[in-house]
Formats: structure tokens, sequence, C-alpha cells
């Protein structure tokens, strides 16, 4: 159960990610009419590293001490909240003659895809403390 | 907070674009506009040019107009000797405004506003989807 909140730690990682990238979308969007402007993304980072486990499946983690039998082991993940960089997106479907890249449609739908990841983080985090509260209700009432 | 900033660079677009249809207005309405003295210039069609200005205070890119310049293409000559701003062969400069160029400058402004409005639905859909959170007890 008590995994459960280095869960809601990765979620908290997810959600800065989503808003800061809502914050370069709507840069983008914004200049859709700057002369010589090319747009940004931010770097998706290694989610599964917040969660204590890197893609390989291997991880650094540390334990709580267990000083008695009944005690429940608690692993922690190791790392700092992730750094968040934003980078010039590459890949571009065209520039227009004054050398303005931003596509319009995609950037919109990039963000509306944010708003949905947005959604669906917020209503798993819901759930997690929901599963949380269940835990913590006191039996009978 | 990331979600204010975003709010405020879309606004900062939507005024930009707001400048813009000013301008394109104003062509639009001077485009039979013809000159005070016989063969003098007519109305000269105003351009504008944007460009990304970063704001020092929350660090974030947001458009600004740049310059509001002037068309500097040349003038329509029509025959028409009894016009006030005709000249001494009876020529009369018109406006360099294209309505058809205007309108279509038009229609591309108003696409730019409103995705910038789609954007601020998003930031504040995302906003209430935090504030939601708070009152699921």
């Amino acid at each position: 159960m008590l995994e459960n909140i280095n869960l809601l730690n990765g979620m908290n990682d997810k959600m800065a990610f989503l808003m800061q990238r809502q914050r370069v979308l709507a840069q983008n969007i914004t200049n859709s009419d700057t002369p010589g402007y090319r747009p940004n993304d931010v770097v998706e980072p290694d989610f599964a590293k917040a969660l204590g486990r890197s893609k390989n499946g291997t991880g650094v983690q540390l334990s709580l001490a267990t000083t008695e039998g009944s005690h429940i082991p608690h692993l922690q993940a190791v790392g700092a909240p992730q750094e968040l960089s934003t980078a010039q997106q590459r890949r571009t479907y065209e520039v227009s003659p004054v050398g303005n890249a931003v596509d319009l449609e995609e950037q919109m739908m990039m963000s509306s895809r944010n708003n949905l990841d947005y959604q669906l983080i917020t209503n798993l985090y819901n759930k997690n403390l929901e599963q949380l509260r269940t835990a913590m209700r006191r039996s009978g009432s | 907070m990331e979600l204010f900033d975003a709010m405020a660079i879309s606004a900062s677009g939507m005024k930009a674009q707001g400048t813009r249809m000013r301008v394109i207005s104003e062509n639009l309405a001077n485009s039979e506009t013809l000159a005070n003295t016989p063969g003098g210039d007519p109305y000269r069609r105003k351009t504008i040019s944007f460009a990304n200005e970063l704001d020092r205070q929350s660090g974030v890119n947001k458009v600004n107009v740049k310059q509001i310049g002037q068309d500097q293409s040349d003038f329509r000559l029509k025959y028409d000797p009894t016009n006030p701003a005709a000249d001494e062969k009876g020529y009369v400069k018109l406006p360099n405004v294209n309505s058809l160029i205007e309108t279509m400058d038009m229609r591309e402004s108003q696409r730019s506003y409103e995705a910038s409005l789609g954007s601020i639905e998003i930031s504040r859909s995302m906003m209430m989807r935090s504030m939601d959170l708070l009152r699921s007890r």
C-alpha cells in the first residue's frame, strides 16, 4: 500500500511535465505568425526512473529500516524530481516563406492530447487517494 | 504557476492578433480614400509584423507587435478628369489596398485568434482538473 505514495510522487512529476508542456504549446500557438519562429517542445523525462525503476528493470531504491517483524517494508525510490528541459522541435511539417515553422493544427492536436493526458493523471491520482482513504477508514463506519 | 504563464502567453497572442485586425480594418475602411490635393498621394496601405519577445519577469516568450509599416507598392491609376484629386493629365491615384488580400489576412488572423482562445480553454480545463483534486473528498 505504501508504494502508492511513491506512485503519487511519480504522478506529480507527470503533472508538472504536462503543465510545462502546455505552457510551451501555448507559446508555439501564440507565435504562429511570428517571422522566423521555430516551435519548441518539452523533452519527456524517463518516468519509469521516477518510480524507482529504470527501463531495464534495475533502479536505485532505498528501504526504510524494519526493526520489528510486524513492520511493513517500504521501498523508496532515490532521485531528485526530474529536471524538465525544452528543446526545439526538430521535425516540422512545413516552413512558411517568412521562416515560421509552426503548424497550427499539429500544435492544437498536441495541446488537446496533453489535456487528455492530464485528465487521465488526475483521475488516477483521485483513484489512488480513494484507495488510501479506504485503507485508512475505520472499520465498521 | 505554469498554467498562468500559458494563459498570459495566449493572451499576448490574442492582443497581437487584435492589433492586426485593427490595421486590416483601417486598410479596408480607407480603400477608397483619395488625396486632398490634385495629383497628391492617396492612403497608403499599412502592414504589421510580429516578433517574439522574452518577458523577463516571467521568463516566457510572448508575442508583440514589432512594427506597423507602410506598403511601398505602386498606386493604381484611374482616368477620371472630373475628380478633385486628379492630376493635370486627368489621372487619379487610388490606394494600394487590395480587398482580397485584406480579407484573406483577416481570416488568417481570426484562425490564429481562435487557436489562442482554444489554448486558453485547455489551460483552464487543466487548472479546473487540479482544483477538482481538492474537491473530491
